[in-house]
């Protein structure tokens, strides 16, 4: 029997009504690209004069449940993961950040050898606890997302009663080209831009462990403070951002359009923003300005970012 | 009686099958799967005798 390949992992997800409890007859989503999850043992190693001060006797302290993913954004694929990155849920295909428990089962099943039978391992109560997505110019909208789990099972080879498994609908990268429409800093007019990363960033979202059990309590809300950095062309409206950097300034949104099929669309508003620093970079061939932002919560929508899908 | 609207893979009897788009389920089976609580998966047909001998 030939070893596994790692394209013969068939990863799959389902958002959970329970947090770290895989619903019953699941109806699982697959991924085109893997949540490579890990279930890490924290081990106790004994050592004893018995062995002379060498290692004698095993436990096990607990099971972390971490991992990732990274993939170029396909609409409507990671929505899931959207959802347990900004603790909120989708309403009337509206996402925005907020402190709800938002989790998924994973469950990836790898043949054991080429023709081997099918082997489960599943990881419950996944979030991700923080994200980035990159656009930057000639290359593919990309999403990455580090993920953490409450718990996670032994590997079984018995598949769940009545789970399905469909695949996503849609299978187009998006790019940062013509996928992209055009990205507003309200009271702004903008120059070029090469690049802009969208960091999703938390402070104090960590795991909460607890006695009597491998899995976790919980994980710790955090608090949410994202950052946006721009890499611009220096033209003609550099010196509006460089001097209002400089001070005090009006919040203002900002807006970043992607996709760009008709009903497969996300819309991405950070309500409230301020600048927080600018620098000119002047060592590459290009005179570039980099912008970074930080939003703020905006009491009018309630949240930091708004997320809107199936934009016509 | 139920009819696929997509291609999936559902679990009967703790086997794995793959159903193809317009593939007929049986009333038993999409029960196993509870398709009626997954939208979007397999439609339910109209009443007819079914084959596997249940109203569907």
């Amino acid at each position: 029997m030939a070893g596994t390949a790692s394209s013969q992992l068939r990863s799959a997800h389902i958002i959970e009504t329970v947090p770290g409890t895989i619903p019953a007859t699941p109806a699982f989503t697959t991924l085109h690209a893997p949540a490579r999850m890990i279930g890490t043992p924290q081990t106790i190693e004994g050592r004893s004069l018995i062995a002379k001060g060498g290692r004698l006797g095993r436990g096990i302290n607990g099971i972390d449940v971490t991992g990732t993913i990274d993939d170029s954004l396909k609409y409507g694929v990671y929505d899931n993961f959207l959802a347990t990155l900004l603790q909120g849920t989708w309403v009337a295909d509206v996402l925005k950040d907020g402190k709800a428990q938002t989790t998924v089962a994973v469950e990836n099943t790898l043949p054991a050898g080429v023709g081997g039978t099918s082997t489960m391992m599943r990881f419950r109560g996944v979030e991700a606890l923080s994200g980035t997505l990159n656009l930057t110019a000639r290359q593919a909208a990309t999403l990455n997302l580090t993920l953490a789990g409450r718990g996670s099972d032994d590997a079984s080879t018995t598949a769940i009663t009545g789970a399905t498994y469909t695949d996503p609908t849609v299978s187009d990268p998006l790019s940062s080209g013509a996928d992209v429409g055009t990205i507003v800093y309200n009271g702004y007019t903008l120059d070029c831009m090469m690049s802009l990363d969208i960091a999703f960033n938390f402070e104090n979202r960590d795991l909460q462990p607890k006695i009597s059990s491998n899995d976790l309590c919980g994980i710790t809300r955090g608090d949410f403070l994202p950052v946006l950095t721009a890499n611009m062309y220096i033209e003609d409206n550099f010196m509006a951002i460089y001097n209002a950097v400089r001070a005090r300034h009006t919040a203002f949104s900002v807006t970043i359009p992607i996709g760009s099929v008709i009903g497969q669309k996300y819309t991405l508003v950070f309500p409230s923003c301020h600048f927080a620093t600018t620098s000119i970079d002047t060592t590459g061939a290009a005179a570039m300005q980099n912008v970074v932002i930080h939003p703020q919560h905006d009491s009018l929508s309630g949240a930091t970012v708004t997320i809107t899908r199936a934009v016509a | 009686m139920w009819v696929a609207e997509k291609a999936f893979t559902g679990v009967i009897g703790g086997q794995e099958r793959a159903f193809a788009k317009g593939e007929k389920i049986t009333e038993i089976e999409a029960t196993e799967m509870a398709l009626a609580d997954k939208p979007g998966i397999a439609t339910r047909t109209k009443k007819e005798k079914a084959a596997d001998g249940h109203s569907s």
